[in-house]
């Protein structure tokens, strides 16, 4: 029924069976059928009948298992220099080839891809605390608390993105916390407004009026009520923004301001392959792959969330 | 109207003066010596005399209070302390149009090609263009550019010699930087303007229009397509000004002599004086659009301007 709607309304043309007579099918139609389900489990339950949004999920689990079982698998060091065997094509010893400095390919995207996934997993941990503290408090105290923090993100927000990255990760050295740090310093604005936003709508739905004249304290409020409601969207932000702090760190790593070496990345080895490309395609194409499985999975499950989280699907 | 105007110009003004302030402390007490690469085995004589130079004697304060006023009375962003003569400046005059050409063709690629497909994915949902179009835009936003850029130069330059691998000057030369600067783009303003047309779609509106017998085409040129392109609009903004800045690695991977592939020299170098002059140009490009385009919208879209009243 509901796919012929939708069909009907692409085809732009009005059809009689767009209705349907429903009928009170004897005296049961006032029975409640089946069990009420908590925010979550009905979210779950879409999530879990959209099939691409679970094959992103298995997806990203398998991914995150290659990466922590991969070195052992391949009982190689991703340090280990072998002059003799520099750039090998993927064989059954070197599954993934060798590198221009003779170190296996395959280990080293498996211990690349940790700290890429790392470096995005921080990254937006930074930016939701931030985020949803700030968004939550200038929704929630309303007046002058919330002019001042809605000016001080608009500053931000105005900062060039790019720019800020790439003078602060070399004013602070190339280490794990400048990246993360400079990453997440201007990305937390966005989270901000949304939760924001999101808190000043709900502030004024009627259950919350109803809870607060049942004498719920603010706590109370805050905990039941603001904070379920605005997750969904804040976890819908949350896995858009894991890729994109992986795009963006391979980006820098590709300018030479990502990870130091002897650590690597996703970026990194990108890079370093791009160089080969003109010889040794294959140097290139196995971080790609990786990084292109992770962002694919972290996208179908972001669009299955919102999917299952949609209020206009779900009213 | 007015008011907004100038409250963002003032807002716009403060903003780059923090900028400019904390790229200079930061950029003088970074890691490093800029002067050491330059110098070295010179005599301590002819060292002191080049640290004098560039004022690298004095104290950052000074040196600070220097360099602003140079800024803006004289508009001088500083020489570059590794490439001696060659000041930012220089590099601001003749590569701010290549990059900006290249942006703006990209953009408009983005734009144009984006709003078609998200309205052809839309109008055929559920048929298999709509699915081919959703695949690609999957496809196409998990890919880096980067990785986009390689393949094509491997593919259509390497291999089969269509254009050039690299290089400038030519129109030849804008086909593959300008194609994987907009594939990006093009597939999530696709992805925006499905959605935002599947929305438009199942309005009231529609319904009526519908209902009154407009004729297909009517009712996606009157209703759908005007109503549907407001968010886009809204992204249009922040993506001119971001022009500038989003091409750092593909000016460097074509070596088009843009302002990123000077940026990016700059960086790798450690040329401080080159890093903070360059900064502060990107910063006022950057702010100098996002005050514009607000500008537009306010002229563009009365609710726009309301709601930004609102804010």
């Amino acid at each position: 029924m509901i796919e012929k709607q939708q069909n009907n309304m692409t085809d732009l043309s009005l059809a009689d069976d767009l209705f349907e007579r429903v009928g009170t099918k004897g005296l049961s139609g006032e029975d409640i059928g089946k069990k009420s389900l908590t925010y979550w489990a009905d979210v779950w339950r879409r999530f879990r009948s959209n099939k691409l949004a679970l094959f992103g999920l298995i997806l990203l689990g398998l991914v995150i298992i290659l990466l922590f079982i991969g070195p052992l698998l391949s009982g190689k060091d991703y340090q280990f220099i072998d002059a003799s065997m520099k750039n090998l094509l993927p064989s059954s010893e070197y599954w993934f080839g060798t590198d221009d400095m003779g170190r296996d390919l395959f280990t080293r995207v498996c211990v690349g891809g940790r700290i890429s996934i790392y470096i995005g997993l921080c990254c937006t941990l930074v930016m939701f605390v931030i985020g949803a503290l700030v968004g939550a408090i200038a929704g929630l105290q309303g007046g002058l608390v919330d002019d001042i923090l809605m000016r001080i993100c608009e500053f931000i927000g105005n900062l060039p993105y790019l720019i800020i990255v790439v003078i602060l990760s070399m004013v602070m050295g190339r280490s794990m916390f400048s990246l993360v740090f400079a990453m997440s310093l201007t990305a937390w604005v966005g989270t901000a407004r949304m939760v924001r936003g999101q808190i000043l709508q709900i502030k004024e739905q009627d259950y919350v009026q109803a809870a607060r004249a049942l004498g719920a304290d603010t706590g109370r409020i805050i905990i039941k009520h603001l904070l379920p409601n605005t997750m969904g969207i804040i976890m819908v932000d949350i896995t858009m923004s894991v890729p994109g702090f992986i795009f963006s760190e391979a980006f820098l790593s590709y300018i030479g301001l990502g990870v130091r070496p002897p650590e690597t990345s996703w970026g990194a080895l990108a890079s370093a392959g791009q160089q080969q490309l003109m010889f040794y395609p294959h140097q290139l194409f196995f971080p790609c792959l990786m990084i292109i499985l992770t962002m694919l999975s972290f996208h179908l499950i972001g669009d299955g969330l919102s999917d299952a989280l949609d209020p206009k699907l779900r009213q | 109207m007015l008011k907004f105007i100038g409250k963002r110009i003032a807002y716009a003004i403060l903003t780059l003066f923090l900028i400019a302030t904390a790229t200079f402390f930061l950029v003088a007490g970074a890691p490093g010596d800029p002067i050491a690469a330059k110098v070295g085995q010179m005599p301590e004589q002819a060292q002191a005399i080049i640290r004098a130079k560039y004022g690298l004697d004095r104290p950052v304060v000074e040196r600070y209070f220097v360099y602003m006023k140079n800024l803006l009375t004289t508009g001088d962003f500083g020489e570059s302390i590794i490439y001696t003569g060659k000041s930012a400046n220089d590099v601001i005059k003749t590569n701010t149009m290549v990059s900006a050409k290249i942006g703006l063709l990209a953009l408009l690629f983005q734009i144009t090609i984006g709003i078609s497909l998200g309205l052809v994915s839309a109008l055929n949902r559920g048929k298999p263009v709509d699915h081919i179009i959703r695949f690609m835009v999957v496809l196409a936003i998990c890919v880096p550019s980067f990785v986009f850029a390689s393949l094509l130069q491997y593919f259509l330059a390497f291999k089969w010699k269509l254009v050039p691998v690299f290089g400038w000057g030519e129109l030849k030369h804008y086909v593959l930087p300008v194609a994987a600067y907009a594939i990006g783009g093009i597939a999530s303003y696709t992805k925006y303007m499905r959605s935002s047309t599947l929305s438009v779609i199942s309005e009231d509106y529609i319904v009526t229009a519908k209902a009154k017998g407009c004729t297909k085409g009517r009712v996606v040129k009157k209703h759908v397509l005007r109503n549907s392109m407001i968010p886009i609009v809204t992204m249009i903004g922040p993506a001119v000004a971001g022009i500038f800045a989003g091409s750092f690695i593909l000016e460097k991977m074509f070596s088009i002599p843009g302002l990123g592939f000077y940026y990016v020299k700059a960086v790798s170098d450690n040329d401080y004086t080159m890093i903070i002059g360059l900064t502060i140009f990107f910063a006022l490009l950057y702010v100098g659009s996002l005050i514009v385009v607000d500008i537009l919208y306010g002229v563009v879209d009365p609710r726009i301007r309301v709601t930004k009243g609102k804010k």
